[in-house]
C-alpha cells in the first residue's frame, strides 16, 4: 500500500542522541507508527515487521499503531533508518522532502538491520 | 560535593538557564530542573576518550597532534572541501570555522539547511515579526504551535514560556492562555490544546491561505473543507486569534520540511502580518540544536549570509539549492568534508552518505555517532556548557554565555579548529 512518510523528533530519539551506537537508538529510529485501520487493512499485528520502499531503496521497520495519525500517513522517528529512504531532491531550497516522501509498505519476514549493517549499505565502515 | 546553579542546558534551542548541577570529584552526579534530554546530556557516559585515525579500514588511537596534522593535510589538499555542522558548538568555534573555510576556499554550511533554512529564505522575502520568549511568557494570551511538537522536541518550552508559565500579565497561565496546536498528527502537545487542528500532509499552505482570507473578511470564498480542516473550525480559530490581546505562533519543521517548504513559512508570516492589523501577533521558529541560531548569527555577521556560504570565488557566495550541503553531496561535488557538532551520517539522505564514504571525512565531536562510520579522522572535544564555556544563541536570538562546570583535559572546538588553521596557514593568522 502507498503512504506519505513523515519523519520527526521524539523524546526517546533525543535521549539517545549522544549514544547513537546503542540498541535503544536503533530500536527507536527503526519504528514506524501507523494508523491502526491501515495496519488492520494490511493484516499487521502490533510490532510486526514491514518493508518500506522508495525510489532510493528499501528498509525494514517495526510497525506500531498510533491513532493520532490519519489513514495514509506514517510517522518515523528521525534517524538513519528513515533517511535511507529520502530523496536528495531539494527543489532548489537545500531541504529534502523529510516530511513528504511517497513510500510503499508491505509486510515482511525480513529482520531489521543493525545500525552497522544499515550504514554499511551506504558505504559505512566499522566504527 | 558542590551544586552549581543557573546552568544553561546545551541540548535544544530553549537553552533553559535554570538547571542546578550537583558535582562530586569533578563528576556530575545529579541534575535539577532538567528535562529527559538535559539529563541524558549532563549524565551521559559515552564520550569518545581519544582521537582516532582510520587505517586499513579500522580506527586506531592517535594523539591530538597527529589527528590535527592529518586533518590539515586532508583539508589543504582538497579542491572543494565542505565544512558542515556548527549547530552543536559555541559561537567562538563557529568564528574559527568561518576563518578556516575562507582560508581553504571551501563551502561552509550549517544544519539550518536541513532544519530552518527554508524559514530563513521566507524571512529574507518578507521579514520576521518576532519577539523574545520573555515577551511571550509575560504577555501572550494565545499560543499556536504549528507543525511542531514541543512536548517531545522542546520538553520545557510549555512550562517555561507558554501554557504552564506564569507571566507578569497572566497570573494563571493555564487558564488565561489559550493554546492551539496545528499538526498532521495528534501528538502529545495536541492533547493539552484548547483547539487541535489536524491538517492533511502537505496542506499547511492552503490552511494558512484560508485563515488569511477569513481574517481579511473574505470567508465566503473558502470551501467547506480545506486540506482536511472544516471551515467552521478555521472561522473559530480566526476569531480566537483576532480576540487575543497578544498572539504568539511557534512553528517547526512541519512547515519547512513538507511540500511548499519556505512558501509555507512565508504564508505563516503573512498571516501574522494580517493578524497584526487587528491585534498584536508574533512568530518564532522552534530551533532544534542548542546553537543553530548562533551559527546563523555568526555566519551572517562574518560572511553576509546565514548558511550555505561558498568561498571558492575568494569571496562569499550564497545560493541555497546549489551551495547547501545535501545538494553538494548529492552532486558528488566536494572532495573532503569536515563535520563539526552535527551528525550528517544519521540525518542526511542515503545518497549523501554514499558520497561521504568515498571522500576523506574529519569529524570533530565529543561522541561517536553515525557519521563515525564514514569518518577517517575522529577528534573528541570538550562539551560546551559542561567542560568548556562559550556563547550560544537561544531560539529567539538572545545570546547566552554557556558555563564551564567541570574540568577536562580535552581541547575545545575552537582550539582544535585554530590548530588546523595554523597548520594549514603555516602559523599566519
Amino acid at each position: 500500500m502507498k503512504f506519505i512518510m513523515v519523519t520527526g523528533r521524539t523524546v526517546r530519539q533525543g535521549e539517545y542522541i549522544d549514544n547513537k551506537l546503542s540498541q535503544k537508538y536503533s530500536t527507536e529510529t527503526s519504528t514506524c507508527f501507523m494508523n491502526p485501520v491501515d495496519m488492520m487493512n494490511m493484516y499487521l499485528e502490533e510490532g510486526d515487521n514491514i518493508r518500506i520502499t522508495t525510489e532510493t531503496g528499501a528498509v525494514v521497520f517495526r510497525a506500531l499503531s498510533d491513532d493520532g495519525l490519519k489513514q495514509g500517513t506514517v510517522f518515523i522517528p528521525y534517524g538513519p533508518y528513515c533517511n535511507m529512504l529520502v530523496s536528495t531532491c531539494t527543489h532548489g531550497t537545500g531541504m529534502p522532502d523529510y516530511k513528504s516522501s511517497r513510500i510503499k509498505i508491505e509486510p515482511t519476514d525480513q529482520d531489521i538491520l543493525s545500525l552497522t549493517e544499515l550504514l554499511a549499505g551506504a558505504g559505512g565502515k566499522e566504527i | 560535593m558542590k551544586v552549581v546553579k543557573n546552568v544553561i542546558c546545551p541540548f535544544c534551542g530553549c537553552l533553559c538557564d535554570d538547571l542546578s548541577v550537583t558535582i562530586e570529584d569533578n563528576r556530575i552526579i545529579g541534575i535539577d530542573n532538567g528535562c529527559t534530554l538535559a539529563n541524558s546530556k549532563f549524565l551521559g557516559t559515552t564520550r569518545l576518550k581519544t582521537p582516532l585515525i582510520r587505517e586499513n579500514n579500522r580506527f586506531r588511537e592517535a594523539s591530538y597532534e597527529e589527528a590535527v596534522d592529518a586533518s590539515a593535510a586532508i583539508l589543504k589538499d582538497a579542491e572543494r572541501p565542505l565544512l558542515f555542522g556548527w549547530s552543536g558548538t559555541h559561537g567562538e568555534a563557529q568564528c574559527a570555522g568561518v576563518h578556516l573555510c575562507e582560508l581553504i576556499g571551501g563551502v561552509l554550511d550549517n544544519t539550518s539547511s536541513v532544519c530552518h533554512g527554508p524559514s530563513i529564505l521566507a524571512i529574507q522575502e518578507v521579514g520576521h515579526p518576532g519577539c523574545t520568549l520573555g515577551q511571550v511568557k509575560n504577555r501572550a494570551d494565545l499560543v499556536i504551535y504549528w507543525g511542531c511538537n514541543p512536548s517531545e522536541a522542546h520538553p520545557r518550552h510549555m512550562s517555561r514560556y507558554t501554557t504552564y508559565a506564569t507571566g507578569f500579565f497572566l497570573k494563571n497561565a493555564h487558564r488565561d492562555r489559550k493554546l492551539i496546536v496545528v499538526d498532521i498528527r495528534k501528538n502529545d502537545s495536541a492533547n493539552v490544546a484548547d483547539e487541535f487542528v489536524q491538517i492533511n500532509p502537505g496542506g499547511d499552505y492552503a490552511v494558512l491561505s484560508a485563515l488569511r482570507a477569513i481574517v481579511r473578511g473574505k470567508d465566503e470564498f473558502i470551501p467547506e473543507m480545506v486540506s482536511g480542516v472544516p471551515k467552521s473550525q478555521l472561522k473559530r480559530i480566526a476569531g480566537m486569534c483576532k480576540e487575543a490581546k497578544f498572539g504568539a505562533i511557534f512553528f517547526g519543521l512541519g512547515l519547512t520540511m513538507s511540500v511548499n517548504k519556505y512558501k509555507n513559512v512565508r504564508n505563516a508570516i503573512e498571516l501574522v502580518d494580517e493578524l497584526s492589523r487587528h491585534t498584536k501577533f508574533t512568530i518564532t521558529p522552534m530551533r532544534g540544536h542548542w546553537n543553530v541560531y548562533g551559527a546563523n548569527e555568526v555566519f551572517t555577521w562574518m560572511t553576509g549570509y546565514p548558511y550555505a556560504v561558498d568561498f571558492s570565488r575568494g569571496t562569499s557566495f550564497y545560493n541555497p539549492g546549489e551551495t547547501t550541503a545535501v545538494d553538494i553531496l548529492a552532486r558528488k561535488e566536494c572532495d573532503a568534508m569536515l563535520v563539526v557538532g552535527s551528525d550528517p551520517g544519521a540525518n542526511m539522505p542515503r545518497k549523501c552518505m554514499e558520497h561521504m564514504s568515498e571522500i576523506p571525512v574529519v569529524q570533530i565531536d565529543p561522541c561517536l555517532n553515525c557519521t563515525s562510520a564514514f569518518a577517517d579522522i575522529q577528534i573528541p572535544v570538550a562539551i560546551t556548557g559542561i567542560e568548556t564555556g562559550g556563547t550560544a544563541y537561544r531560539m529567539d536570538g538572545i545570546p547566552l554565555r554557556m558555563k564551564k562546570i567541570i574540568d577536562t583535559e580535552f581541547l575545545n572546538d575552537t582550539q582544535v579548529i585554530n590548530r588546523i588553521y595554523e597548520k594549514i596557514s603555516g602559523g599566519v593568522k
